[in-house]
């Protein structure tokens, strides 16, 4: 054997691999940084979260006084109207009463709600970031295979041409 | 009336339920949604791009142990391949294994072996072989590689065996031919059964043959089937022409014309022709061939009668003669009256018998004829022989003492010749040294005289230690006065004063008999008594076996 077809084939194998080489080390490039920006909407998600569960307390206390006022008012309410508290005024506070912990319990359950939202959103974008730091790292290893097969088909080519 | 306050819930109070943990998990939820896709597509990503590296790796991996594998491969294929060639030939034709076995040859009519061979030998190392290769494509080549080299070796290994067997069969042919041809070149009334049992006895051999493919069995039969009875019929021919050169070779010809051509009768015709005049001819050399026997025949008869009934007296050194003599000497020409040489051989044996008995007054020699005889002991084509000593003995020239002498000198020579340029030049040389030329020829009768004397005295010495293998190389060497030549030669070698005073003399006796020329020839040194002599040299002393100063 010598110079012919099968060293024109592993001489043009060997630069098709170097080539594929540097395109699979750009995708890694690519890979990491959008692995690197997940990772930052991941740790923005889960600052909102923690934002979200303070908000919701927040609300809550303002509801929370709210309620206490307006509880409070009726009392007085009743007792300047000369109503003793009980009969029908009893029945208006305790539906007082009542709203007042519903709209607790609904600001208490929706900041649970966007909570596990921005949970979620933060799992997602960390599993997004893994993903692409694993797609990466696959393309920093294609790159690095691509780059000895290469050589190992140059070392081919020059091989045939004393075989 | 009065006016009591009174706590009222806030008009319209209730719960407010938010819808932004909602829209927060629903964000997430497309978000997330997204992230994690984009997760799954980089783990998606990061998978693809794994397979393609994998996928690229194990390609050039892949591709590389494959190269390696096929190169590799390829030169292993190579070498097996090699190796079971040399395999399979060494058994067919034999030779040695890996480990230096002896492996014979193997039977051309074994059926099994080629199936032997791809069993044992080829199946196992084409398995082993293809274990070396790792990938899919180079398992595919060497699969390939090895199914190519089975079918190969199974054609190669079915195609060797018959070839073999087909060389077997045409050499069992052959034998069988050659058998039968031999049997009508003796026998050529055999020829017909010959013919006869060439085409069942070749057929047989060819169907029964298991290695023998149909292809190869049609070849043979057709190309050894014809030449066979050709051979035969013409081995037949030979045969008859050799038997009676004179046979009608027209008749053959019709009988057995499909397998002689004309240019082959031919050659048959020529071939009566010249067995003719061979048989002729061999006919003449028998005559002459058993003249020559019978010539030798009386030779060696003559010989055994001189040997047997031949003694000389001690004292006088006279030749005492048996009367069996002449009847021996006489059966010799009864026993061969074919040899051209018996009668003049015998003639000549009674002819020296009779001068011996007759003889009243002792015989001197001749110095020429003596130095004739000598100079011929060396002769490769006419040597002196006994007959020739008998005759000069028997015409008075030879003295009873040179006789005696120079038939020993024959009877050496007999045994050891002594013939051959080297002989002649050295003869040629010591005539010159010992015999005058200044004079007319035969007028230096004391050079003559020392010529045959030395002759009679070295030769023998010579002799010995060429038997004994003593002899140095430069035994015969006049120029070197060290050599055994030059040695022996002293006593006889006269200064040219000497010589000069010389002059012409008459012809000296070998024999101890009173001298009158100024310088006595010395007598042969088996007859030579101890004592002081006058030679060329002055007066030396005999000891019995060499020369001192007195």
């Amino acid at each position: 054997m010598a110079f012919g077809q099968a060293t024109f084939s592993d001489i043009s194998g060997a630069a098709s691999d170097l080539f594929a080489s540097f395109g699979d080390e750009a995708k890694a490039q690519g890979d990491f940084a959008e692995a690197r920006s997940y990772t930052l909407a991941a740790q923005l998600a889960a600052q909102n979260e923690k934002f979200t569960e303070t908000s919701t307390a927040i609300k809550e206390s303002q509801q929370q006084r709210e309620m206490m006022n307006t509880l409070g008012g009726q009392h007085a309410d009743v007792a300047s109207a000369g109503f003793a508290s009980s009969g029908s005024a009893l029945d208006i506070m305790r539906d007082s009463a009542a709203q007042g912990a519903l709209t607790h319990a609904v600001l208490g359950q929706q900041g649970l709600i966007t909570e596990a939202g921005y949970t979620e959103q933060q799992k997602s974008y960390e599993n997004m970031a893994a993903a692409a730091t694993e797609a990466g790292n696959a393309a920093n290893q294609a790159a690095t295979f691509s780059e000895i097969t290469g050589a190992i088909k140059g070392v081919a080519a020059v091989a045939t041409l004393f075989a | 009336m009065p006016n009591i306050r009174q706590v009222e819930a806030p008009q319209g109070l209730g719960l407010q339920p938010t819808e932004m943990g909602i829209d927060a998990r629903t964000q997430e939820a497309r978000r997330v949604g997204t992230f994690f896709n984009q997760t799954a597509d980089l783990y998606n990503q990061e998978g693809a791009a794994l397979r393609g590296a994998i996928s690229d790796v194990g390609q050039v991996s892949n591709d590389y142990m494959t190269h390696r594998d096929i190169s590799q491969g390829a030169a292993d294929g190579a070498v097996k391949v090699a190796q079971l060639n040399d395999q399979w030939s060494a058994m067919l034709k034999g030779g040695k294994d890996a480990d230096g076995n002896v492996i014979p040859p193997a039977d051309p009519n074994d059926p099994t072996v080629a199936a032997k061979f791809r069993e044992t030998v080829l199946e196992p190392a084409l398995d082993k072989f293809k274990e070396q290769f790792s990938t899919e494509q180079s398992q595919a080549w060497a699969e390939h590689f090895v199914d190519q080299y089975r079918e190969h070796m199974f054609q190669k290994t079915s195609a060797d065996m018959s070839t073999l067997a087909g060389i077997a069969v045409r050499k069992n042919v052959t034998t069988t031919v050659n058998a039968l041809s031999s049997a009508v070149a003796s026998d050529p009334s055999s020829l017909d059964f010959a013919l006869g049992s060439v085409d069942h006895s070749i057929g047989a051999m060819i169907d029964s043959s298991p290695n023998l493919d149909a292809t190869t069995a049609a070849s043979v039969k057709a190309e050894v089937g014809l030449k066979a009875k050709e051979s035969i019929v013409k081995s037949a021919i030979s045969g008859m022409i050799t038997k009676n050169p004179n046979v009608d070779l027209d008749a053959i010809q019709k009988k057995y014309g499909e397998y002689i051509d004309g240019g082959e009768m031919k050659m048959f015709q020529r071939a009566a022709q010249t067995q003719a005049k061979a048989n002729t001819l061999v006919e003449k050399q028998t005559e002459v061939a058993q003249r020559q026997i019978a010539d030798q025949q009386v030779h060696a008869g003559a010989t055994k009668v001189m040997t047997d009934n031949i003694t000389f007296d001690p004292q006088t050194g006279h030749p005492i003669v048996d009367p069996n003599f002449f009847k021996q000497a006489l059966d010799i020409a009864r026993k061969n009256p074919n040899a051209p040489t018996a009668a003049e051989t015998v003639r000549t044996m009674f002819s020296w018998g009779e001068s011996q008995q007759n003889k009243a007054a002792k015989i001197v020699d001749d110095p020429q004829v003596k130095q004739q005889l000598t100079d011929r002991l060396f002769d490769s084509e006419n040597p002196t022989s006994r007959l020739d000593l008998m005759k000069a003995q028997a015409a008075g020239k030879l003295s009873n003492a040179s006789f005696q002498s120079m038939q020993r000198i024959v009877t050496e020579l007999e045994k050891t010749p002594l013939r051959g340029d080297v002989w002649k030049s050295t003869t040629a040389a010591l005539r010159d040294r010992l015999i005058r030329k200044d004079l007319p020829e035969g007028n230096d009768p004391v050079g003559s005289a020392n010529y045959a004397s030395f002759m009679q005295d070295f030769i023998p010495k010579y002799l010995e230690k060429s038997r004994t293998g003593t002899l140095p190389p430069n035994a015969l060497n006049l120029n070197d006065p060290t050599s055994m030549i030059s040695q022996s030669l002293q006593p006889y070698k006269s200064s040219m004063q000497d010589r000069l005073r010389a002059g012409v003399a008459p012809p000296i006796s070998a024999a101890p008999a009173p001298r009158n020329d100024p310088m006595p020839a010395i007598p042969p040194p088996d007859q030579r008594p101890v004592g002081v002599y006058e030679t060329p040299r002055g007066k030396m002393k005999w000891t019995g076996t060499g020369w001192v100063a007195p």
